[in-house]
């Protein structure tokens, strides 16, 4: 445990989203687990973070956004 | 690092074009002064015009490329993290050179690059994209030309990840199917297929990826794409090719020999990485290696059968060339030469590091071979962003070359370099598997929803009691009937699908019907606990985007200070008459709808706003195995409304038809408690492990008339569970974990008889349809029996965090489990252990780890197994100085305040059969009480309590002050007498080496952390002295700008401080500015004092 790479936390990482258009992030290089795929975005920890908050502003999942107030 | 602005597309700093030869020059400086390379420099607006051209289809703009009649040779942008490495070390070193920083050959937007050099290039070259692997089949059957002419590279990533080129005779699907097998590769991730060069000789290709040391020993950062070729310039970054065919070491020799003529240089510096094994060993690991990257590069080694030992000694063949070349070289470097090649984060495990000082002292006798101290690479971290917990051998030589290289081949040797198989699980994507996995099922299969249980209930058992609450007793229909009708008036107020409504109010029986009517409206209620202060409530109703708020009584402090609705909701309106009758409009309730939002304490300071669904609430309780929820159970409820507690104690009764019994008190008492929890009454109860503690010792028959009881929350105590189980050996008892963001609970051990008696209570197994993953730092599923952070995954999960989509993003990724696509995991932050029984051991959050001696030590285990201990009450552990560096000390409180046996030597000896030698404490207070935070939590221990704790057991202080010794380290490293208290060690004839050795022999001794950076900020003997015992007595590093310099600074001192203070991309952004650039030659005008 002590000397591996954390993934999460050190190294490049890509942003990925999710068909319900959750994004996350996942170590680049690493095969994208099914169902997400790549945002076209990558870089440090804290720059996939800060793109993040640029594009996916409300996190409700993509099949109850057609579900306004009411 | 990047100067592209990603949101456009647009780069945000200038691009240099180089025109001209610049292959035979130190520098590009060196070149445009001899008149052999123009510069050329393109600012934004050029690169978005040239850009539009492109994108366009159009010609290239010729204005730009006829600025100069040179051929065209690539461009440099930004400085690239090795070189910024480069400049730092010659600031170190006292040389710095900022020519460095047109050095560089880099272009970070490769495709501009490459339509440059198609608009200058009389032999185009060619690149064709394809979009996918699919696409890539397509694409190489309609090559007219022969595969193995071709390479394929990802397009992001290739320096790390490498380049592939196929066989020949492979055919295009052949190949794909080749990189399909590759786990690195993205199926839908661009590619590019190029032409593959190669001067004729055989392997053109060689691996290469370091740093060069110029003949004046400045360092150049190599850039350039390490192959050359005559007509074809690739400016890449600085590119590891592998080698497609077997190694031929003389090959290779002849390539470096070319590259060493290409490049003016007199040294190399190769570094080779290396790991810590699982012994403290030092295992090299391949060059390629690197998070995100390697693979394609390992993967070839592996299908062309190529030793990886094989592949380093390689490397090691092709410097020993240029080892013995430097030796001859006239140039060669008088005196030391400082190198450094040093990649790791937060420093590397202690173990290697002490590895690492023996060598360096081997070294130190035969000379040449020196490692470098990596204390001082968080500084690199954040620029360079393939970090990994590792350091770079760096070779040096003066005199010795070939003994440099004798003794590096023996480390080679000697470190038994070989393919683990480790690495290639490392990589392997995690599939969740493995006994603590329990499969999650579908969301919710019996399509079960929060309302549609209550009216079931309603429907089943309309007069059975759903809730009392201090006198007032109301049934299912009668429950059901008043929420009905108080949705409709929410409705009125356009409470809607997910309308976040406040509830201001008590635990009550208004709370829990307004709760229910507001899902019944389809919204998600905020529980606001009017106990909690004003402030935090107005944070909470902000972060939930509140608009309105019900409250149980007018006057509360928030309500002066909120500015939507509110809705008054007393006790008044539970009397009356009420029908039952259908609610206007649409309303669904569905699983993945959300119920509440609940606020957990974040780590910056403001609450985080939990989006919890009602899937996972009725997940939590509906056919769970950890608490009988038939016959219908009545649950206690005394949590607060704004703990997920609550969650529990209100829906676990009457979402299975059974009571919730509410304790109305304000806060808490045993009393209260006592007078409520009556034989008969209730017959379950969440008590939070510090209260259960309690009633075990205070009011413990209040356990007589439970039937069971849920603990958790904090770890549990075993001597606790023992006592409750002696009295009651009938009662069942479960430990249950889980944060709010998987509903509550995620997992759940039910005691059994041998449960508190043999070490930490487990947290047992995960839930039904919940699933627990224990995966290593590299996201690989532990083995049974070893640890790890545990994820959560299922249909307790919820949303995220409202208002707060990156903190999502961090703590909620992808699950990676192919059968359930796009799912997602909750990152817990603690460390579990998996039991081989396939149950969890919780052993601490991830922040509360230590490390000691080299041993990380988990302070919440050491906690865990003194409070199992018979004689101890509670406990907490936690870091105090020492003679000889930090030691661990614990403060525990006794069972019982005259318990004999309860000394600091007979804790130690009975810890001895439980914990290895290195995790029981040195020191043992003994104290009557701990100290608790307001929550009834205990206080973290702190190291720096002045009075906390008396040394015991420990040997007498060392005779010698901190100076003295410090002053004994530096005459070794320096081979000098004693330096004096005033003494500057770079004066003395210090070096960044030398100081490195100094910082080794620091650790060792007085087992504190300090930095290269803090040794070249504060150089004299006496304040050197003074920042480790700081740092022994526990005091934080201060910001560099607030340590006072050594009276009498030189300038040079105050200037070395500064940049030492300075944050990364602020050092990156003086470099890179040209007016900056120009006052770091003239040492002086830094930025001033708030500089960014």
């Amino acid at each position: 445990m002590t000397d591996e790479v954390r993934p999460f936390d050190e190294g490049e990482l890509v942003v990925v989203v999710n068909a319900e258009g959750q994004y996350s992030i996942w170590p680049s290089g690493r095969t994208v687990p099914a169902g997400w795929t790549p945002a076209g975005f990558r870089g440090s920890r804290q720059e996939c973070l800060s793109y993040i908050e640029t594009v996916w502003t409300d996190i409700t999942p993509a099949s109850l956004k057609g579900r306004g107030p009411g | 690092m990047s100067d592209l602005d990603h949101s456009t597309g647009r780069r945000t700093r200038d691009l240099w074009l180089i025109f001209g030869n610049i292959q035979n020059q130190c520098s590009i400086d060196d070149a445009v002064l001899s008149r052999q390379a123009d510069l050329i420099r393109l600012k934004p607006d050029d690169i978005a015009r040239l850009q539009a051209c492109i994108d366009q289809d159009q010609p290239l703009p010729q204005d730009m490329l006829a600025r100069s009649e040179l051929p065209f040779a690539g461009a440099a942008s930004c400085i690239d993290d090795v070189q910024a490495l480069a400049c730092r070390i010659n600031d170190r070193i006292g040389r710095a050179n900022p020519g460095l920083l047109a050095a560089s050959r880099l272009i970070e937007n490769k495709e501009t690059l490459y339509r440059l050099l198609d608009a200058v290039s009389d032999k185009p070259s060619w690149r064709v994209g394809a979009r996918g692997l699919d696409d890539l089949i397509q694409v190489l059957e309609a090559l007219d030309r022969p595969l193995d002419s071709v390479v394929i590279k990802p397009a992001v990533g290739t320096e790390s990840r490498g380049v592939y080129r196929p066989s020949s005779g492979q055919t295009a699907r052949q190949i794909v199917s080749v990189l399909r097998a590759l786990p690195d590769i993205d199926p839908h991730e661009a590619l590019i297929v190029m032409p593959y060069f190669s001067s004729g000789q055989g392997t053109s290709e060689y691996c290469l990826d370091g740093i060069v040391a110029d003949g004046r020993c400045e360092f150049c950062a190599v850039h350039e794409k390490t192959r050359i070729h005559e007509d074809y310039p690739i400016h890449d970054r600085a590119m590891i090719t592998p080698p497609v065919n077997a190694p031929d070491p003389a090959c290779v020799d002849g390539l470096m020999t070319r590259l060493a003529d290409a490049f003016p240089i007199k040294s190399f510096v190769f570094h080779l990485e290396v790991r810590a094994g699982p012994d403290g060993q030092l295992c090299p690991i391949d060059l390629s290696f690197r998070p995100g990257g390697g693979l394609i590069y390992r993967s070839i080694l592996k299908t062309c059968g190529i030793d990886i030992r094989l592949a380093h000694m390689y490397c090691t063949l092709g410097m020993k060339d240029e080892m013995r070349r430097l030796g001859r070289a006239r140039h060669a470097p008088r005196g030391h030469g400082a190198i450094a090649a040093v990649y790791a984060a937060g420093g590397a495990p202690d173990a290697l590091q002490n590895r690492l000082g023996a060598l360096q002292s081997e070294a130190d006798e035969a000379g040449g071979l020196l490692t470098f101290d990596f204390s001082d690479v968080s500084i690199l971290a954040s620029a360079s962003r393939s970090i990994k917990p590792n350091v770079g051998l760096a070779v040096w030589s003066a005199a010795s070359a070939g003994d440099c290289m004798d003794r590096l081949d023996a480390v080679v040797t000697r470190a038994e370099l070989a393919l683990e198989p480790a690495c290639e699980g490392r990589n392997r994507a995690a599939i969740p598997a493995g006994c603590a996995v329990r499969p999650a099922q579908a969301a919710c299969p019996s399509g079960e929803t929060i309302t549609g249980l209550v009216s079931s209930w309603v429907r089943t058992r309309p007069d059975a009691v759903a809730l009392s609450a201090d006198g007032a007793v109301l049934s299912y229909a009668r429950l059901d009937a008043l929420a009905g009708r108080f949705a409709g008036r929410l409705m009125e107020r356009a409470v809607g699908f997910e309308t976040p409504v406040g509830l201001l109010m008590g635990r009550s029986a208004q709370f829990i019907v307004a709760a229910l009517a507001v899902l019944k409206a389809g919204g998600c209620y905020v529980p606001l606990d009017k106990a909690f202060p004003p402030a935090r409530l107005a944070q909470m109703v902000e972060n939930a985007g509140v608009g309105l708020v019900v409250c149980d009584a007018p006057g509360h402090d928030l309500l002066d200070r909120f500015g939507g609705q509110v809705i008054e909701f007393g006790a008044a309106e539970l009397n009356g008459s009420v029908q039952s009758a259908p609610l206007a409009g649409d309303v669904r309730d569905s699983a993945d709808q959300l119920a509440c939002l609940l606020h957990t304490s974040g780590s910056t300071g403001s609450p985080k706003a939990v989006a919890v669904t009602r899937g996972a609430i009725v997940n939590l309780v509906r056919r769970q195995a950890y608490f009988p929820a038939s016959p219908a159970p009545a649950v206690l409820h005394a949590a607060s409304i704004a703990f997920d507690a609550s969650t529990f104690e209100i829906w676990a009764p009457l979402l299975n038809g059974g009571r919730c019994v509410v304790m109305t008190e304000p806060g808490f008492s045993h009393e209260a408690l006592a007078a409520l929890i009556r034989p008969g009454e209730v017959s379950g109860a969440w008590f939070g492990a510090s209260l259960f503690n309690a009633i075990v010792e205070e009011t413990p028959e209040v356990l007589d008339a439970l039937d069971w009881v849920i603990t958790g929350g904090e770890v549990v105590s075993p001597r606790h569970v023992r006592l409750a189980q002696s009295r009651r050996p009938d009662l069942q008892i479960v430990n249950g974990y889980g944060p709010t963001e998987a509903a509550t609970f995620a997992c759940a051990h039910i005691c059994g008889a041998a449960d508190g008696t043999h070490g930490a209570i487990p947290i047992g197994r995960a839930l039904d349809g919940v699933a627990c993953l224990v995966l290593d730092e590299a996201l690989n599923h532990t083995p049974p029996g070893g640890e790890g952070e545990l994820f959560i995954a299922g249909d307790g999960l919820a949303r995220g965090y409202i208002g707060a989509p990156a903190l999502t993003a961090e703590r909620f990724l992808p699950l990676p489990d192919p059968s359930r696509p796009g799912a997602r995991m909750y990152r817990t932050g603690d460390r579990v252990r998996l039991r081989p029984d396939g149950r969890l051991d919780f052993i601490g959050r991830l922040d509360r780890q230590v490390k000691l001696r080299g041993f990380r030590v988990e302070l919440d285990e050491v906690e865990a197994a003194l409070r199992a201990l018979e004689q101890v009450q509670d406990a907490r552990a936690g870091l105090a100085p020492g003679a000889q560096g930090p030691v661990l000390a614990a403060e525990v409180q006794p069972a019982r305040p005259d318990w004999p046996s309860c000394t600091p030597e007979q804790i130690k000896a009975a810890l001895e059969g439980v914990l290895p030698a290195y995790m029981i404490p040195t020191r043992i207070t003994i104290s009557q009480t701990l100290a608790r935070t307001a929550t009834g939590k205990r206080a973290a221990f702190s190291a720096s309590e002045p009075s906390g704790l008396p040394a015991e057991g420990v040997a007498a202080p060392a005779p010698q002050s901190v100076e003295q010794r410090l002053a004994q380290i530096w005459a070794d490293v320096l081979e000098t007498a004693p330096p004096a208290p005033g003494d500057d060690f770079f004066q003395l004839g210090g070096h960044s080496l030398s100081a490195a050795r100094v910082l080794t022999r620091i650790r060792q001794q007085f087992g504190v952390e300090v930095s290269l950076r803090d040794l070249f900020r504060v150089c004299r003997l006496a304040d050197q002295a003074e920042l480790i015992a700081r740092r022994m007595s526990g005091v934080k590093p201060e910001r560099p700008d607030q340590i006072p310099l050594a009276s009498g600074a030189t300038e040079m001192e105050a200037l070395r401080a500064r940049i030492a203070g300075l944050p990364d991309d602020a050092v990156a952004r003086l470099l890179n500015d040209a007016k900056a650039r120009s006052a770091w030659a003239a040492h002086d005008a830094f930025p001033g004092e708030g500089a960014p």
